[in-house]
């Protein structure tokens, strides 16, 4: 009881010293605030983010960065990346913030006439496909993967998509185990920013470059056509992760989806990556190309907000992002830190940029129309 | 002062250990009949954290219907698929599913008839099964597809392979003529069929103890596992695993949770639970009990060739449609491709049912017949099922026949409506009479025959009267009972062990009971 007393008395003469010198200088409450170490002017800012970034923003260590350097706490409400930007119902809540996974959100955003003030990459992660190993050895065999710098693997998508759209089975590319045809599977493209780049990637490569409006008035049926062949396609980019190392090569031999979902994967579970790398059938990151990243920007729609653009490009912040949980940096370039994943590309080439805004328009368009 | 100190201390010390406590929790899953078996190992974790959990066993069509109820009375959910919570989860109430161990839906035939048939040690594929069920050579048990995902997911697999096209089946596809065909023969072979996978398996050990074995079932690869480890004790032989080389469909059982506002330490609580069951030494004990781990491969678990069992073989799977497809696949089953179903329905109008009793038992039937109200559930009829509908007291009041269709369900619901509570109670009476019923009609072979016997009292003695018919009749005719009121439930409870059927409790609801009874014929 007298020990308590003691460090009150302790306590309150810090307070009584910092009161007399930096009173004048700084007022009370930046002094409360250096003697608790928080910022004071702590603003409490929310909105809708894709859920993909939700465990980096939970992050103890980036919620205490965020708050000490910035005075910036986030309130993230999970929403899809398509729906945070169009659907009425998330939009007229009125949220400060979004902060979804493709740049083509922000130029939705304003063609919804949301009002916009500053938009600004801050992650990247690339498009790839996940396999495994004994497919993605028959396929290099078959001429569709290659081997880079004797450290990671590339896809030719135009020939992979050709295979597909010829109905080729995993026989014919030489995979006896599976049987069917052979496909590629991704999220629902109108709700789920990895289906939704996928159909970028598809749209481009039919166009035989950037798809525009015009070349997806073409190449519509047979985009489509994929979709529909994939079957049932999960909402979000974790659950369809989840399904991928769940059914394993038996049910999803090949599958699209965000580089930063392995690197995640190994550093939140350690124990059963190692147990799944030194398996028989391992999984296996293949790089297409060409592919489209998926860069995630962050919209300010308020004055308040403004400031998050500098935050979340403060260096500390990129550094964690990339070392626990995978995400490239806002020039796609990865960290110091971080996982020593086998098969990983330390730059990203043959990157197609996404289509306008206008282009993904009528691709989801086309892509929900009943066929 | 001293004193408030001391007072705030106190304070300060209860309130710490209610941090460390908390009210005492209560936790319900509502999971799948195949997690039986894995209740343990949750109960153990329960304990350890003093939080009071019960399961709650539902088929997994239950799981997703609950869902779409105001209140759902649990925490968390455990179906075997997560297609049943995409299909009717409209609200997205249930967060975080996430899959815990895979076990796909096989063909399990007894080792001597997978000899017979020549399907020992090669590749089998569905066209070499039609065969055999269309040569008469081979029946099986299978869950009804509506009712269970172990039903479901043997149903999806034979229309993959029937339509010869391993994309996704579409809903152009399932009115592909030639496919349906090969379906009906498929389904054809069900000798007998149940709401629940862990039902048929005991359905399949009770068969032993008759004398009659069926040739096998449709189950997951972890119950063939659990039922060869029984047969393995009685020293009777294994069901031998097939794997149909044109893919099969695979429980996951996803694990998810279902917020009800009892705030964080029940959201702690799930989180903990998922962690430690996808930790690797539960996964290993689960892989122990027959599962395939939630990833990666079954490394750990022991092959036994005598079954054909090798939980590290790679296992093709099947697309997994649309939920829209999906449903109007299930409604395609349940409405033509099933084998038709021969009910008797045997009702008690005994003078203990009146008032309230008797306008239940009115509803109930009223939701079982019409179309619109039962395929709500995925329970309605189909033109080619066969419905007698016999009212009793103390003796049969009359039988009124109809089919399935729309048209006949008007003439159905009034010989049930037209009825008022009196006289005293024979069950035996109308169980006899719904046995010669079966017996009598045309073509009897083609239909899944059942009794369904639904009375609230105490019936007079004639049990043993019956059970001599049914053994002359010498076919498999189940008596399923549903109570009501103060019914004697041994007496359905006999009749139901004797005829290898179940009791449905109806006292909660009638109606309910009357649904759950519809995926077992």
């Amino acid at each position: 009881m007298a020990l308590n007393r003691r460090n009150l008395g302790i306590g309150l003469l810090a307070s009584g010293i910092a009161g007399t010198t930096g009173v004048a200088l700084v007022g009370p409450r930046r002094i409360e605030g250096l003697i608790t170490g928080t910022n004071p002017d702590q603003v409490a800012l929310w909105g809708f983010i894709g859920g993909e970034k939700l465990d980096f923003v939970k992050n103890p260590k980036v919620r205490d960065l965020l708050s000490r350097r910035y005075g910036l706490t986030l309130d993230a409400r999970r929403a899809g990346s398509v729906e945070m930007v169009s659907d009425a119902a998330l939009t007229r809540q009125g949220p400060q913030w979004l902060w979804p996974a493709s740049s083509v959100m922000a130029q939705l955003a304003r063609r919804n006439a949301l009002p916009v003030r500053r938009d600004d990459v801050v992650f990247n992660s690339p498009l790839v496909i996940y396999s495994w190993s004994p497919v993605a050895e028959a396929l290099e065999n078959a001429g569709y993967v290659e081997r880079r710098e004797n450290a990671f693997y590339i896809v030719k998508m135009a020939e992979l998509m050709e295979a597909i759209v010829k109905r080729l089975s995993w026989k014919d590319l030489g995979v006896p185990d599976l049987y069917g045809r052979v496909i590629v599977t991704t999220t629902d493209p109108l709700k789920s920013n990895s289906g939704f780049s996928f159909a970028a990637l598809l749209a481009n490569l039919f166009s035989g470059d950037v798809a525009s409006p015009e070349s997806v008035v073409r190449d519509g049926d047979r985009i489509a056509t994929i979709f529909d062949r994939m079957g049932y396609k999960e909402a979000s980019s974790g659950t369809h992760w989840n399904s991928y190392l769940t059914e394993g090569m038996g049910g999803k031999p090949l599958i699209a989806a965000y580089e930063s979902q392995l690197v995640e994967f190994i550093l939140a579970n350690p124990e059963r990556w190692n147990a799944l790398k030194s398996a028989r059938i391992r999984p296996v990151m293949l790089y297409p190309a060409p592919t489209v990243t998926s860069s995630h920007p962050i919209i300010s729609l308020a004055a308040a907000a403004d400031p998050l653009v500098a935050a979340l490009t403060d260096p500390d912040l990129q550094e964690l992002a990339w070392s626990e949980h995978g995400f490239r940096g806002k020039l796609g370039s990865v960290g110091r830190g971080g996982p020593s994943v086998e098969g990983l590309s330390q730059t990203v080439s043959s990157l197609v940029p996404m289509p306008d805004a206008a282009t993904m328009l009528a691709l989801m368009q086309r892509l929900g129309a009943p066929s | 002062m001293r004193r408030l100190l001391r007072h705030g201390l106190a304070a300060v010390l209860l309130s710490a250990l209610g941090a460390c406590g908390g009210p005492p929790l209560d936790f319900v899953i509502a999971s799948g009949s195949e997690n039986r078996t894995l209740e343990p190992i949750v109960q153990d974790f329960c304990r350890a954290r003093r939080v009071t959990c019960r399961f709650d066993y539902q088929g997994s069509l239950d799981i997703g219907l609950a869902l779409s109820h105001e209140s759902a009375a649990f925490d968390a959910v455990w179906p075997a698929n997560a297609i049943w919570i995409e299909l009717f989860d409209r609200d997205k109430r249930v967060r975080d599913l996430t899959p815990i161990a895979r076990s796909p839906v096989i063909l399990g035939l007894r080792r001597s008839k997978a000899e017979a048939l020549g399907w020992i040690g090669r590749p089998v594929a569905t066209s070499d099964i039609v065969e055999a069920v269309r040569d008469k050579k081979l029946s099986y048990l299978a869950s009804s597809a509506t009712q269970s995902n172990s039903g479901a997911g043997a149903y999806l697999a034979m229309l993959s392979a029937a339509l010869g096209s391993p994309d996704a089946i579409t809903l152009a596809d399932l009115k592909t003529p030639g496919m349906q065909d090969t379906v009906k023969t498929l389904l054809s072979g069900t000798a007998r069929t149940a709401g629940s996978s862990a039902w048929l398996a005991d359905l399949y050990l009770r068969s032993l103890e008759g004398g009659t074995a069926y040739d096998g079932m449709w189950n997951y690869e972890a119950v063939l596992a659990e039922t060869n480890a029984e047969l393995k004790r009685r020293g009777a032989e294994p069901l031998y695993a097939i794997y149909p080389s044109d893919g099969v469909a695979a429980a996951n059982s996803p694990l998810g949770f279902v917020d009800r506002g009892k705030g964080v330490p029940a959201r702690n609580f799930f989180d903990a639970l998922q962690k430690h069951l996808l930790s690797a030494e539960v996964q290993t004990r689960l892989v122990a009990l027959g599962r395939r781990p939630a990833v990666g491969e079954a490394r750990s678990a022991v092959p036994d060739p005598s079954w054909n069992y090798d939980a590290s073989r790679l296992v093709a799977l099947i697309r997994m449609p649309e939920p829209a497809v999906v449903r109007a696949a299930l409604d395609l089953y349940q409405e033509a491709l099933r084998r038709p179903s021969l009910t008797v329905y045997c009702l008690d109008f005994s003078g203990s049912m009146g008032g309230p009793g008797e306008d239940e038992l009115k509803k109930a039937m009223r939701f079982v017949l019409s179309h619109d109200e039962a395929s709500r559930v995925l329970v309605q009829n189909g033109p080619a099922d066969r419905i007698a509908v016999i009212p009793f007291d103390s003796r049969v009041r009359g039988v009124t026949r109809g089919s399935g269709s729309t048209a006949d369900a008007p003439t159905l619901i009034r010989a049930v409506e037209s009825n008022d509570a009196t006289g005293g109670t024979n069950i035996y009476a109308c169980a006899k009479a719904g046995l010669q019923e079966i017996r009598d009609t045309p073509d009897t072979g083609r239909y899944l025959p059942a009794i369904v016997l639904m009375t609230d009292g105490r019936s007079e003695n004639y049990q043993q009267d019956f059970l001599d018919a049914w053994r002359n009749a010498g076919a498999d005719i189940p008596v399923f009972g549903v109570t009501f009121g103060d019914a004697d439930k041994t007496q359905l409870d006999t009749l139901a062990d004797a005829t290898r059927a179940r009791v449905f409790d109806g006292r909660t609801s009638l109606r309910e009971a009357f649904r759950a009874v519809r995926g077992y014929n």
